[in-house]
This record gives C-alpha cells, sequence and structure tokens, in this order.
C-alpha cells in the first residue's frame, strides 16, 4: 500500500515538473496568426515615461498608447500585465505573456534568446550619481574606482561586465531593477548608478521624485543603443505584422505626436 | 557548462551556508534571552520586549533587510553595514524573535510540580532550571525548532534583495537573467539536499530524546 501510494505521488511529480518545462521551453507551440480574434498579453513593467500610471491609477506612457494602438489595429484584443524584469525571457517562453514591449533595449543576449523588432526608439545608457560627485564621474574610465549599480541582465550591465565575467569598475552591483540601482546611490551603498536615459532623467528632476535634489544624470559618453519589441521565436508572422504598423504610424506623424507628448522627441530613430 | 554552473552556484551556496550557520549560532542564544525577557515578571522589561517581537513578527523579513541595509544612507546619509553584516543582523533579530516564542512555549509547557519536585529537594533556583526544566524544554522544542530551522535555509534566498550573492542571486544574475533556465531547477537540488541532511540530523535527535517511550 504504501508502495503504490510512493510510485502515485512520484508519478504525480513528474508530471506536474514536466507540464512546467513542456511551458517553458514551448513544444508544440502554436505561432499567433495575425486576424484571429484572440488577447494579447503584453508584458510590461512600470518605466516612466513608456509604462507608469497617472494620478488616476490608469495605466499611461508612449510604449502603453503605442502597443495599445498597434495591436488594437490589428484585430487583438490587449492586456498589460506587470512582469519580474529579469525573468522576461522566461515568463514570455512560459506564455504567461505574448510580448515584451517596455524600452527594451536591444543586446546580444536578447538577440540570441528572442525575435526582436525592428528598432522604434533610440537610447542611451546615462549615470546617475550624488550631485556632489558630479565633476568625478565624467566618463566610462572614471567608473575605475567606483561601486557601481545596474539592473541584472540590462543594456548597462553589458557595458560594465565583460565576456569574462571581469569588471570596468570597483565592484558591480546588479539590483533586480533600474530604480533599486539608483536607490544604491541615493543611499550611498553605490557610487553611480548607469541606467536607461529616460529613468535618469525622470528620477533626477521629475517633480515627485524624492532624488530631484540630490542626485543628477551625467552623460558618460555611452554609445546609443536601441530599443525594440520582443516575441516568442516562432512568432515570426506577428513579429513581421508588428514592424509594418509601426512603420505606417511613424510615416503618418502618429508616432513623432506621440514622443511628443511624453517628451522623448529626441528619441525617434528617423528623426 | 555543467562544471562552471556546479563551480559558480556552490560559491554562491557557500554564501547561503554561511549566513545559516551565523544566523544560527547568534539567533539560538539571543532567542533565549528575549525568552528570558518576554516572560519577566517586570512588566518594564517584558512589555517593550513583547512590543519588539511583535514589530519584528509582524514585519516581512524582506523588509527588515531593506530597512537596515538602506535606511542609514538613505534617512540620516551617513554610511551604514557592509550587505553580509545588514543581512545578517536581520536575521538574527528575526530569528531570535521567533526562537523566543518557541523556547517560551517549552519552558510554559514543563508542569508547575517539575519545580515543586526541585524545591522540595532543596535545589536552588538556578539549579531547578539548567539541571531539571532545561533538559524537558530542549526534548519539547526540538521539533519546532527543526521546523523553524528549515525555513531559516530557505528564508536565506531574501538576501538577495541587497544584492548578497547567494545561491539563487547567483542563479539569476547570472543565468536566469540571460535566459538560461535550467540553474535555477539546479539550485532548488542544492536546498533540497541541504534541507534532507537537516531533516535526518533532526529525527537522529528526537530519537535519542524519546527515551520515556517503552
Amino acid at each position: 500500500m504504501k508502495k503504490g501510494t510512493k510510485a502515485i505521488l512520484a508519478g504525480a511529480m513528474a508530471l506536474t515538473m514536466g507540464a512546467s518545462l513542456a511551458a517553458a521551453v514551448g513544444c508544440g507551440y502554436e505561432p499567433i496568426t495575425v486576424g484571429e480574434a484572440r488577447k494579447i498579453v503584453v508584458g510590461i513593467t512600470e518605466y516612466k515615461p513608456m509604462d507608469y500610471k497617472d494620478e488616476n491609477g490608469n495605466w499611461v506612457g508612449f510604449d502603453y498608447e503605442l502597443s495599445k494602438s498597434v495591436l488594437e489595429s490589428l484585430g487583438f484584443t490587449v492586456e498589460y500585465r506587470v512582469i519580474d524584469w529579469d525573468t522576461k525571457t522566461v515568463t514570455l517562453n512560459a506564455q504567461e505573456i505574448d510580448v515584451i514591449w517596455n524600452g527594451m533595449t536591444i543586446t546580444e543576449d536578447l538577440q540570441k534568446n528572442l525575435l526582436l523588432s525592428d528598432p522604434y526608439l533610440i537610447n542611451r545608457q546615462y549615470g546617475v550619481v550624488k550631485a556632489a560627485d558630479r565633476e568625478k564621474y565624467t566618463d566610462a574610465e572614471s567608473l575605475k574606482d567606483a561601486a557601481v549599480a545596474v539592473e541584472t541582465g540590462s543594456a548597462a550591465q553589458g557595458l560594465m561586465m565583460n565576456e569574462d565575467e571581469s569588471t570596468n569598475c570597483k565592484t558591480l552591483n546588479r539590483a533586480s531593477n533600474q530604480n533599486s540601482a539608483v536607490m544604491e546611490v541615493a543611499a550611498g551603498t553605490s557610487d553611480v548608478a548607469i541606467v536607461d536615459y529616460l529613468l535618469a532623467i525622470s528620477l533626477t528632476t521629475g517633480e515627485n521624485s524624492a532624488y530631484k535634489d540630490t542626485l543628477v544624470a551625467v552623460d558618460l559618453g555611452f554609445a546609443a543603443e536601441e530599443f525594440a519589441v520582443g516575441f516568442r521565436k516562432k512568432d515570426v508572422g506577428f513579429c513581421t505584422a508588428v514592424n509594418d504598423k509601426i512603420k505606417a504610424l511613424y510615416a503618418d506623424g502618429t508616432v513623432a505626436a506621440l514622443a511628443a507628448k511624453y517628451g522623448i522627441a529626441g528619441q525617434l530613430v528617423q528623426a | 557548462m555543467f562544471w562552471s554552473v556546479t563551480l559558480n552556484l556552490l560559491k554562491g551556496f557557500g554564501n547561503t551556508a554561511l549566513i545559516f550557520l551565523v544566523t544560527l549560532v547568534l539567533a539560538l542564544p539571543l532567542g533565549l534571552v528575549i525568552a528570558f525577557g518576554s516572560t519577566s515578571k517586570y512588566k518594564v522589561l517584558s512589555y517593550p520586549i513583547k512590543v519588539i517581537v511583535w514589530i519584528v513578527r509582524g514585519t516581512p523579513l524582506m523588509l527588515q533587510v531593506i530597512v537596515i541595509f538602506y535606511a542609514p544612507g538613505l534617512l540620516f546619509g551617513v554610511k551604514g553595514l557592509s550587505r553580509f553584516i545588514a543581512v545578517v543582523v536581520a536575521f538574527v533579530i528575526n530569528y531570535a524573535c521567533y526562537f523566543s516564542e518557541i523556547y517560551r512555549s517549552g519552558i510554559q509547557s514543563v508542569p508547575r510540580g517539575q519545580y515543586e519536585a526541585g524545591q522540595v529537594l532543596g535545589m536552588k533556583k538556578r539549579s531547578i532550571f539548567f539541571r531539571v526544566i532545561l533538559l524537558q524544554v530542549i526534548k519539547q522544542i526540538t521539533p519546532p525548532m527543526g521546523n523553524e530551522i528549515i525555513t531559516l535555509v530557505k528564508d536565506t534566498s531574501l538576501a538577495r534583495i541587497i544584492m548578497v550573492q547567494e545561491i539563487l542571486f547567483v542563479a539569476f544574475s547570472d543565468y536566469v537573467a540571460k535566459g538560461i533556465i535550467w540553474p535555477l531547477f539546479y539550485t532548488g537540488a542544492f536546498y533540497l539536499i541541504f534541507v534532507g541532511l537537516l531533516t535526518v540530523l533532526f529525527h537522529f535527535l528526537e530519537k535519542k530524546m524519546s527515551f520515556y517511550k517503552v
């Protein structure tokens, strides 16, 4: 009897583990077809000015509006889900979300693991430092003796960490998100945070930001990067449709108007 | 690949084990002190301690870790504790409070008659506690302690919130963030084996102490 129960238990465990694994790697995954009436779940994080909540608690933002108009014009209903940015690839492949559309900077890792859209915005990595350190950190070279905070797996980590895992700074603190990296600087537990330009500006100058008097954004001379939408590898048709739609919205000036509304007109691809 | 992951995870597990051991060694005696404090007949002593226990047990350990590490810099602009020390301080305080409640339940479960028997034999208060009561308390609290200590093994993963490089932090930031998922399951195996060993150890201890059973 006892043996029987054990066998059943083991079987049940193997089944659940197998099922979750299968979901994770996407065996037998049916790609999304454009035109079918289905819900698309968009993975986002709260990230001003791409996706954030206005004073009434409604989601707004450049990416929010752009993704909504693109996906709805393709005939989908859209739902937004806040995800853990560390595990975005896993979350996408586990089909908890269908696209990642949240100011995502293209990196080699992402190119390997995801299908990416054409770049739709240009981004730059900026430093956030204490106001008193403004003169101290001016370029990548000056970070050599600094404790630098970045978001795990972000483009900034790619700038600070080499292939052989050596770092271009004294210590590299890999935070779970960009806001935590900036908080490290405010708390004095790191010297410099390297984050997206948009976030650096909004956190150091934003009216409601707790850091607006203490922290400043500095240009460390890092090269520009590009934002893209992330899809599952098999969703080629879906990706092409989104690319075409964004191109059309660029052509008729919708994207430019949207960028102006959110104060990022300087980041348009064709500008 | 498998070897390099194993080595890297083992390095992380070293930190996990270190948080676990240091917390255990410091929180076990501190818990006993707190238990004495909270059961003291002097209200000036017992009330503040009860409030502290309430606060520590009433807020998430993750929040306590964040506050202990970041609050000095954010609120007062002073240099706080190092990452590892901050985690250990938070864990020791938190676990000492939980342990204190287990000790208290153990002490209070010993019947009055045991104290009276000691008094009849002319023993001093101190020697009644150490020679008569404590041994029964230890036997009584071993199962709930085992439970709490196993929870401690897994709670060490909370250290990742302030970037202490324990095993789950390593698995997440070195692999999962790059789209390599299997080390996450592998990490689970490390915890399972560690907890398995502790389970065997506590089973053995309980058996050793079941001397009244026929």
